[in-house]
């Protein structure tokens, strides 16, 4: 996995693509558009690989809707909803970088769009542990744990993720 | 084409219903009409997808969420159960006559749940949620597929609470307990297996081969048993009725 971070003015762009060997192409998985200031969405991309092709999930963020638009082999379809609250983008998560923001969240409950779902999910983050560098959290969403660790000093890296569940044990090393 | 592939999947599946279990069966049309249309509506009817959505915002992980399934799957059993005893109690009889009219209570719950899940596919406007993280935006062959094996497992599991009703009602308690939980557990299993592939690393290799393996093998390997059940218990009955006259005098 290979995640990209772009830094203009007023946004910040985090691309991930796939490595899968032998070839090492890098494959397309994500991409997401924060907004600077106050690290709303304003656009996530999730790309899926299927035997058929490909499936696009797009969310566009605004103040007060989301439009959410699926392209797929077998058709496309776009729905928007209104929404009255703050709500994060489930590809955030893993890239969030104002930790303040993660222990803020303690143990309250926050809105979630998962696009794939088109419905927005409670989401939940837990300090469950921290030394002297890092916070460990215990991240859950529409059934599912993730366990992520941040460095405790900006710029809040996203250290490991663990989702024993998925199998996944990711450790995130600084390409620079 | 591919709006009307659910209704002339369904049309097709309780076509060959009635020519397997009801050719030799005078067909009271009405009465069996409503036999298949009350589970339908009743499985419909319950926010399924709601009440798991509400469930999953508030538990995670692998236990709660088998929980979870446990809880769903012992709702849909009740609901046949329901329906199954309500009916002999309409018929005032109990015996393996009825079998075929249990098969018809599981069709119409089995159809009932294909409608539902193949509705909230059609008309959501992006994705249809059904259990467990899986999202389907469209109706594809492999959805219908799944729904209609699933569909089947309602059939095979109100047969088994058939059974171990006519069982009970005949002093078979063990049995007739036995039978209920066969039903449960043919349910059940197809639950457990999803939940399996979802939460457990080294089970993820049976999403690839759910629809095409594991859900017929679970749907012919109930079918044979309920089939050597419903065997069984004929020649029970035969034999009790054969000791009965063999005992009674005779004028």
């Amino acid at each position: 996995m290979v995640y990209e971070i772009e830094v203009s003015n007023d946004e910040l762009i985090y691309r991930s693509f796939f490595k899968i060997p032998p070839n090492d192409t890098p494959q397309k998985d994500a991409e997401f558009i924060l907004n600077r200031e106050d690290l709303s969405p304003r656009l996530s991309k999730k790309w899926l690989q299927i035997s058929e092709g490909e499936i696009l999930l797009e969310a566009q963020y605004s103040e007060k809707e989301v439009v959410l638009t699926l392209s797929s082999p077998y058709g496309n379809k776009k729905t928007s909803f209104r929404i009255s609250q703050p709500v994060y983008d489930m590809e955030q998560m893993f890239f969030l970088l104002s930790l303040n923001k993660a222990i803020n969240f303690g143990n309250q409950r926050f809105s979630v769009l998962i696009p794939a779902s088109g419905m927005i999910w409670n989401g939940r983050m837990q300090k469950i542990s921290e030394d002297e560098d890092s916070f460990e959290v215990k991240y859950t969403l529409a059934g599912e744990i993730i366990y992520l660790r941040y460095q405790k000093k900006e710029p809040y890296r996203l250290l490991t993720l663990r989702a024993p569940h998925r199998g996944y044990d990711l450790i995130l090393e600084e390409d620079m | 084409m591919i709006y009307l592939s659910p209704i002339i999947t369904l049309v097709i599946l309780i076509f060959l219903f009635s020519v397997l279990f009801f050719r030799k069966r005078k067909i009271a049309f009405m009465h069996n009409g409503l036999t298949y249309c009350i589970p339908l509506v009743l499985i419909m009817i319950i926010p399924y997808h709601q009440l798991e959505r509400l469930l999953l915002n508030t538990m995670a992980g692998l236990w709660p969420v088998f929980s979870i399934n446990t809880i769903i799957t012992f709702i849909e059993i009740s609901l046949l159960y329901i329906a199954i005893t309500s009916l002999t109690r309409k018929e005032k009889i109990i015996d393996l006559n009825l079998f075929p009219i249990y098969l018809l209570i599981g069709l119409g719950m089995g159809s009932g749940h294909f409608l539902r899940d193949v509705i909230l596919v059609w008309y959501h406007p992006l994705s249809g949620y059904f259990g467990y993280s899986q999202f389907s935006s469209f109706i594809t062959g492999f959805y219908l597929a799944q729904e209609v094996f699933q569909a089947l497992l309602f059939v095979v599991s109100a047969g088994f609470i058939g059974l171990g009703c006519i069982r009970m009602a005949k002093g078979q308690s063990l049995l007739g307990i036995a039978s209920l939980i066969y039903a449960f557990i043919i349910i059940e299993i197809d639950s457990i297996i999803r939940v399996l592939f979802q939460y457990v690393p080294s089970f993820s290799f049976f999403a690839s081969v759910y629809v095409i393996s594991l859900l017929p093998l679970l749907s012919i390997l109930g079918s044979a048993f309920l089939w050597y059940s419903y065997r069984r218990q004929e020649r029970r009955e035969s034999e009790l009725k054969k000791d009965d006259s063999e005992t009674s005098p005779t004028s």
